[in-house]
């Protein structure tokens, strides 16, 4: 005889012969156990996604400011190169602000617009995305075409695309628009601007009134390198006095929230816990008190204390184990299916998955034990009375 | 049939006092002596004794005093476990109530003693349907007490008591809840059963199972009568 067995065997016994207990049951501690994986998973890919942000859009940037000369579209472009390719920096490059000057797509009236120069590795910098079109290329570039592309929101204001495709007056004279930024992960007034490569703006309009450094490093951890080599990288002679920027405060600011996701993730989690715990603590403690009779039969019919106890704690363990596999199981699918629908990166927490199932393992026969000391200790005498 | 030299049980001036406020003397100092095979009754007024002597017959109760043998065992002042282990094996109880396990079919409530016992999980259906064939019962194994009438309720009972082929079967008033029809079929089963050697005690207020018991003793205020 295996009294472990035997009790499984009976466990099985009572939870199918009564049903519905054994659903609703059954039902707590798979939303009990399938809601804290189901939160844990979803906070870990708000995490994820959160991380992700600051870290795409803060804690890696670098820009750096002074009075920086740049003489020419050469110096520009050289500079440029320079930058982007530090082995630090995933991306990066120069932006000057020429000034606002009248642009209008012909024959409209013109009006007073911001105009930027940049070099291709400030537009990777950025995190712009073209709506339309395409980046300047490397002849139009190194010739000094006249070309430009127009942030999505003047393009907007100004029909650019509407009347007169492909072209526009800066300052009354003609450039071809090669594309529309449709978004930019940083500097979002670019979208209002029109954007020129360094030929043409300095051959026209002379040296920039202000120029900047962007550059974005190839992870958080190296941004504070990259700060630090970025001015003499721009300016090797030191003189002319660059200081760069990063946004070390935004990229704390993503631990905090994650910490603050983590503490409530954890209270909301131990709460679901505890529910799902309480609910098969619950009901095995009224099954053990409506068997009551059951048990003192048993016992008068030979069964020991501890065989008794083992019944009560193994259909605690089989429901709870069963349920919150289901939960489980079904909590990761249906995350999984919403993810999928609304496309989202899920990062499935699987240490909240092995604490869940283990939780279960533990919990059931942890819940059955209070209801098993109390249907071990009924008198067969008072049982065979009733 | 040949008689066991060795009674299955006997009592040495066993007593059963119950106390709190007010003392109650449920079962006062008794002797007794049942043979291998005997056919007792235990006749006696309600709230005489009779379920309490046979508590303590059953291994239910400990005495006040005395002393107890089943089978040459002193069993009065056993540990629980192994009180257990002879109450599986070599105790068979029917209640007046048949107290069946509800959820349980009537071969499962057969199995339920066998499983008391300690009898191989492979063995068990075997022997439960063995049983209730004996007691013309085979065709209801599936079917749950709610199911059945009183009367196979407590043929039921009465399989479950005897599956493990017990030294000794303890009936507590086994047709208190029958009519007289069925009485005399749970009466006749039980005759068998003697017939085939099965040591039997009731406990009884029915003149027939008195009649047809080889020896009646009767009790009252907690004292026995021989």
């Amino acid at each position: 005889m295996n009294p472990i067995l035997d009790s499984f065997d009976e466990a099985v016994l009572a939870l199918t012969r009564h049903p519905l207990r054994s659903v609703l049951t059954a039902i707590g501690v798979m939303l009990g156990l399938g809601l804290y994986v189901a939160s844990t998973t979803l906070t870990a890919t708000a995490q994820a996604d959160i991380r992700a942000a600051f870290d795409e859009l803060r804690a890696r940037q670098v820009v750096v400011s002074g009075d920086l000369d740049v003489p020419d579209a050469d110096a520009m472009l050289t500079t440029a190169g320079r930058i982007d390719g530090d082995p630090g920096v995933a991306s990066g490059g120069i932006v000057g602000v020429v000034g606002r000057l009248p642009v209008s797509p012909p024959p409209s009236a013109p009006s007073s617009e911001t105009v930027l120069v940049v070099t291709d590795g400030a537009l990777d910098a950025l995190g712009a995305e073209l709506r339309s079109g395409r980046r300047f290329t490397p002849f139009e570039v190194a010739s000094g075409s006249r070309v430009a592309l127009v942030g999505s929101l003047l393009a907007d204001s100004l029909r650019v695309g509407d009347e007169t495709p492909g072209f526009l007056l800066i300052d009354g004279i003609p450039f071809r628009v090669v594309g529309e930024v449709g978004s930019v992960d940083r500097e979002q007034s670019v979208l209002l601007a029109v954007l020129v490569p360094p030929g043409p703006a300095f051959e026209l309009w002379g040296s920039p009134d202000r120029i900047d450094v962007v550059a974005v490093a190839h992870s958080a951890e190296e941004t504070a390198d990259v700060a630090r080599r970025l001015p003499l990288i721009a300016d090797p002679t030191g003189q002319a006095g660059l200081e760069a920027a990063t946004l070390p405060d935004a990229s704390q600011l993503g631990v905090d929230v994650d910490r603050r996701l983590e503490e409530l993730t954890t209270l909301l989690s131990v709460g679901l816990l505890f529910a799902g715990i309480s609910v098969v603590a619950g009901s095995t403690l009224i099954s053990a008190l409506e068997r009551r009779r059951e048990f003192g039969i048993r016992r008068a019919l030979g069964f020991s204390r501890l065989q008794i106890a083992l019944v009560v704690v193994a259909e605690a363990g089989t429901l709870t184990w069963v349920a919150g596999s289901l939960g489980v199981a079904l909590a990761i699918f249906a995350v999984s299916t919403i993810g999928a629908a609304r496309e989202w990166t899920l990062t499935i927490d699987w240490r909240s998955v092995a604490l869940a199932t283990g939780a279960a393992l533990i919990a059931g026969p942890l819940a059955g034990l209070g209801p098993a000391v109390r249907a071990s200790s009924v008198d067969p005498i008072d049982a065979i009375r009733q | 049939m040949a008689q066991d030299p060795e009674p299955i049980l006997r009592t040495m001036n066993l007593s059963k006092t119950y106390r709190g406020a007010v003392e109650v003397h449920a079962l006062r100092p008794c002797n007794l002596t049942i043979p291998a095979g005997g056919f007792w009754a235990i006749t006696g007024p309600s709230g005489s004794g009779k379920s309490t002597l046979l508590h303590l017959l059953g291994l239910l109760d400990t005495p006040s005093t005395g002393s107890l043998w089943i089978r040459g065992e002193d069993v009065a002042a056993l540990h629980e476990r192994r009180r257990n282990v002879l109450r599986a094996r070599s105790i068979g109880f029917v209640f007046q109530q048949f107290h069946l396990v509800e959820h349980l079919s009537a071969v499962e409530n057969v199995e339920l003693k066998l499983a008391a016992a300690g009898v191989r999980r492979t063995e068990r259906r075997h022997r439960a349907l063995a049983a209730l064939d004996r007691l013309r019962l085979a065709d209801k194994a599936d079917f749950r007490p709610s199911q059945l009438s009183g009367g196979e309720q407590q043929r039921v009972a009465i399989a479950r008591a005897v599956v493990t082929r017990p030294h000794l079967v303890l009936c507590d008033e086994p047709t208190g809840n029958l009519d007289s029809a069925t009485t005399a079929a749970v009466l006749e089963d039980l005759t068998a059963l003697h017939r085939q050697g099965q040591t039997i005690v009731v406990a009884t207020h029915d003149p027939a199972i008195s009649e047809a018991a080889e020896t009646v003793i009767r009790i009252d205020d907690g004292r026995l009568d021989a």
